[in-house]
């Protein structure tokens, strides 16, 4: 990748030189979005991990009709449980896989909660999508606490 | 340098040195224990911050958020994709702060995401433009070879180092530190500042800058053998 010429010791410490003086021009919006992740952390929730995007997985949805490329696919999943989404213009459609009662808690960005009923087929809806980061805690009457990890369209 | 001699020397040289304090202090890790630590609070930090210590995050960010960012920056993703996987590195982050293998993975294991992050958004703007070869062969990840990208190359080493000093022990750092004054301070003064015979400078700065090579930054930055996963 480099050259590894800058890393005997007077190079070293004449590089060390320059990257303490030069200015560090990271962006503060990006060191403040970094800092503002901390509110994310989840305490005594199991995490569940995207495993699925349609949008990652088919580079080719160009070639298909506007209708389809709208309804793109996303699972976050946990041990035994896995939170299905459909992404539509008007609505996020989730289906709980095995369905079973259960709460969902929509997490958004700034700290606001709602939760959405879920019904016996273990689908529930959050109108209109989400706009920027959210999280979906999931309550199940079994007791588990499952949390996707946070996410945006 | 032990680790015993950096804690009995640190911790007297801490009532001595006027210029030790205030730097540490806003890490979020008690004064005492930074002083003391070999990996320059590194393992305090990340522990605290999984146990909810928010200050030891923000620490975490002031050390290593520059280097995701230039990291980004070198793979020449656009200023609102490098806002994104910044984000996207920290947010694992969070969610994975207590299932890190040991606390000095930390380093390693940003570089791993924000690599692996950075490529993926690299092919998926690659694939929205497949037809654009003009547009490919402008964009690459910045190279070695290429001087225009010599900036690029530039704010990544130095980010990198400016976080590896960190990892170091502060008795390191100071010594570092006043190595690299201008004008340069004498072995007469650095002797008397750190409580350190002058015939010790010499070989503590080698060791020094040894513990710098060997810092979990530098040895993760090293370790990527080559950038270019693109075209």
């Amino acid at each position: 990748m480099m050259s590894k010429d800058w890393l005997a010791d007077d190079s070293l410490l004449r590089a060390l030189d320059e990257a303490v003086r030069t200015p560090d021009p990271t962006p503060p919006a990006v060191l403040d979005a970094a800092r503002a992740v901390y509110t994310w952390r989840t305490v005594d929730a199991e995490l569940a991990e995207l495993v699925h995007d349609s949008r990652v997985e088919s580079p080719a949805l160009a070639g298909l009709r506007a209708e389809e490329a709208d309804l793109r696919t996303l699972s976050f999943a946990a041990p035994g449980l896995t939170i299905e989404l459909g992404v539509s213009p008007t609505a996020l459609l989730g289906q709980l896989v095995p369905p079973g009662p259960a709460e969902v808690t929509v997490r958004l960005d700034g700290g606001a909660t709602s939760t959405v009923p879920v019904d016996e087929d273990g689908c529930f809806r959050v109108a209109p999508p989400p706009a920027g980061l959210f999280s979906l805690a999931c309550e199940t009457s079994g007791g588990r606490h499952v949390v996707t990890t946070t996410f945006h369209l | 340098m032990t680790d015993g001699d950096t804690a009995a020397l640190g911790a007297a040289t801490a009532a001595r040195d006027p210029h030790g304090g205030p730097a540490r202090a806003r890490s979020g890790v008690p004064p005492d224990e930074e002083f003391q630590a070999a990996d320059g609070g590194l393992t305090a930090l990340v522990t605290s911050a999984a146990a909810g210590d928010s200050a030891a995050w923000n620490a975490l960010v002031e050390r290593y958020a520059p280097l995701v960012h230039a990291t980004c920056r070198r793979w020449r993703l656009d200023t609102a994709d490098v806002a994104d996987v910044s984000q996207t590195v920290w947010l694992r982050l969070v969610e994975n702060l207590g299932r890190l293998r040991e606390p000095q993975a930390l380093p390693g294991w940003l570089r791993t995401t924000t690599v692996r992050e950075c490529t993926r958004l690299y092919h998926a703007r690659q694939r929205e433009r497949p037809d654009d070869l003009v547009g490919e062969l402008a964009h690459s990840p910045a190279d070695e070879s290429e001087p225009v990208d010599r900036r690029l190359i530039d704010d990544e080493r130095n980010a990198a180092l400016r976080a590896a000093l960190t990892e170091l022990p502060e008795r390191c750092q100071r010594l570092l530190g006043l190595l690299m004054r201008d004008p340069p301070t004498s072995y007469t003064d650095i002797s008397a500042r750190l409580d350190m015979p002058c015939g010790a400078i010499g070989p503590t700065r080698a060791r020094c800058l040894d513990r710098l090579r060997n810092s979990p930054t530098l040895r993760a930055l090293l370790a990527d053998a080559d950038p270019g996963d693109g075209p």
